[in-house]
């Protein structure tokens, strides 16, 4: 049997104060590798086409049921560095990341602001979406992380798109009441991704949690001033941490008026309620109509997405 | 960043161009052709450019879909597959192992191609792209570095 992780001190002491986390199923689900998984690209070939050659070449599909185009792969050789994935058929994309730019319902023609969106997973498949019609903005601050977003968004053959880099935080300032649909999957510490990199939770403390929280809360604030009235925005994380998840929805509602929160509970999926109050912190009451999942209930990541109307 | 489309006069040589070397004969009406540089072409739509110009901190819009050079045109693996079907000469067809050695950068043997600098590559519906024919009988992938598979993944 392989050693258990340690989690550091702040994160044993934060997963104790979680009242629905089971540490130790935690720890197990993040030792075990993800699933391999991918969007079809149905930019370039149909759906059905590109499945057929991937399984004549001796891979085995089983489509994501919560994700269109999405897959789990069985295969032999390295999904990664395979042809096909060079040639910009398929992308590589955890399973239960696919969840965010899928609930945006996100249509051809629209026009969509993805204001956090280096490497562009999410992009592509909001383009994938809207099947290269509409204006898809693909907003990135870091100027390292904007050539792979355009590598990937190249690869991909997504022809409606501009790339802007500008602080999130800052965009609503020239852009607000601009767009159908908004992404911000928003920097977050990760919690729910730590089966890819062990150290987030060997190193992690309490105080990148409560930097992050700010940040976030900012972009998701900015990011609702972009959407038009009538618009939906899907703010998502991938981790754990009341203050990166519940905290900042709930300090949106307080802030803006006509924020709405909608209902996600895709039944496919297991799903856990949101807390309404965490270590003397009160939050409203609509943050339970969002999504979350931990590490251990899907073979999949940990996902916290909520999907947000404006109304008038 | 200021992204210009390409003038009449421009469009109507990429034209005559694109049929030349592979037989088309339009491009798409509903996609505007931009200048991007190094001879390269970019695709985009009408209302992205338009929307461009109405917000900040723009670092790139488009598709990049082709290289002219002096002595023809190179399409993407993108470009390819955005004109595919309409590509009427100048087309090869690869078997899956060359497919394979193609993704590498490595070049692929055909011998009866004449005498044409560009050819473009496919594999079932998949286009990936030109290739330079060289006169030793081989055609050499235009892929770029980054999307080369590494020759140790072959199997
Ligand atoms: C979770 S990642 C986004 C992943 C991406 N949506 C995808 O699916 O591929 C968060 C991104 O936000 C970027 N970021 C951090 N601070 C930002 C800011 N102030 N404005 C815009 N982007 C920011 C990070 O550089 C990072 O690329």
């Amino acid at each position: 049997m392989s050693r258990p992780i340690e989690l550091s001190d702040d994160l044993s002491g934060l997963m104790e104060g979680i009242p629905d986390m089971e540490v130790e199923l935690y720890r197990e689900a993040i030792t075990r590798p993800l699933p391999e998984c991918a969007r079809v690209n149905t930019l370039k070939m149909q759906e059905a086409e590109v499945v057929q050659m991937l399984e004549e070449r001796g891979w085995t599909l089983r489509p994501v049921p919560w994700a269109r185009y999405g897959y789990f792969i069985d295969s032999t050789e390295g999904v990664g560095s395979s042809v096909y994935h060079m040639a910009g058929l398929i992308y590589i994309q955890g399973p239960l990341s696919m969840l965010p730019a899928e609930s945006l319902d996100v249509r051809p023609g629209d026009r969509v602001l993805d204001l956090c969106a280096a490497p562009g997973s999410k992009s592509t498949q909001m383009a994938q979406l809207m099947e290269n019609r509409g204006v898809l903005v693909c907003n990135e601050v870091s100027t390292k992380r904007i050539r792979p977003l355009i590598s990937n968004l190249q690869r991909f053959g997504v022809l409606n798109h501009l790339v802007t880099q500008v602080d999130g935080r800052r965009f609503s300032r020239f852009a607000s009441h601009t767009f159908d649909r908004v992404l911000v999957d928003v920097p977050c510490s990760s919690l729910g991704i730590a089966a890819k990199d062990w150290s987030l939770v060997r190193t992690y403390s309490k105080t990148v949690s409560e930097r992050l929280s700010r940040l976030q809360l900012s972009l998701l604030i900015s990011a609702f001033d972009c959407l038009r009235e009538g618009g939906l925005l899907v703010y998502s994380t991938c981790t754990v941490h009341p203050l990166e998840n519940e905290w900042p929805v709930s300090n949106l509602l307080e802030e803006r008026d006509s924020a709405e929160v909608l209902s996600l509970r895709p039944s496919v999926l297991k799903s856990r309620s949101p807390l309404e109050e965490w270590e003397g912190l009160t939050f409203r009451s609509e943050v339970k109509r969002c999504f979350k999942a931990y590490p251990y209930d899907n073979w999949a990541e940990g996902f916290f997405v909520a999907l947000i109307r404006r109304g008038r | 960043m200021r992204i210009e489309p390409l003038s009449q006069r421009e469009l109507r040589s990429l034209e005559g161009e694109l049929k030349r070397c592979y037989g088309i004969e339009s491009l798409p009406k509903d996609l505007v052709f931009l200048a991007a540089g190094e001879r390269k072409l970019k695709v985009s739509r009408v209302e992205v450019l338009e929307f461009s110009r109405t917000i900040r901190g723009v670092v790139n819009v488009g598709l990049y879909v082709v290289k002219m050079t002096r002595d023809g045109s190179s399409l993407s693996l993108e470009g390819s597959q955005l004109f595919g079907e309409s590509i009427k000469k100048n087309l090869i067809e690869l078997s899956e192992s060359e497919v394979s050695a193609w993704m590498t950068g490595g070049p692929i043997i055909r011998t009866d191609l004449g005498d044409v600098t560009y050819v473009i590559a496919k594999f079932k519906n998949l286009y990936l792209g030109s290739g330079r024919v060289g006169r030793d009988g081989r055609v050499y992938p235009q892929i770029p570095k980054w999307r080369r598979v590494p020759e140790n993944e072959l199997d």
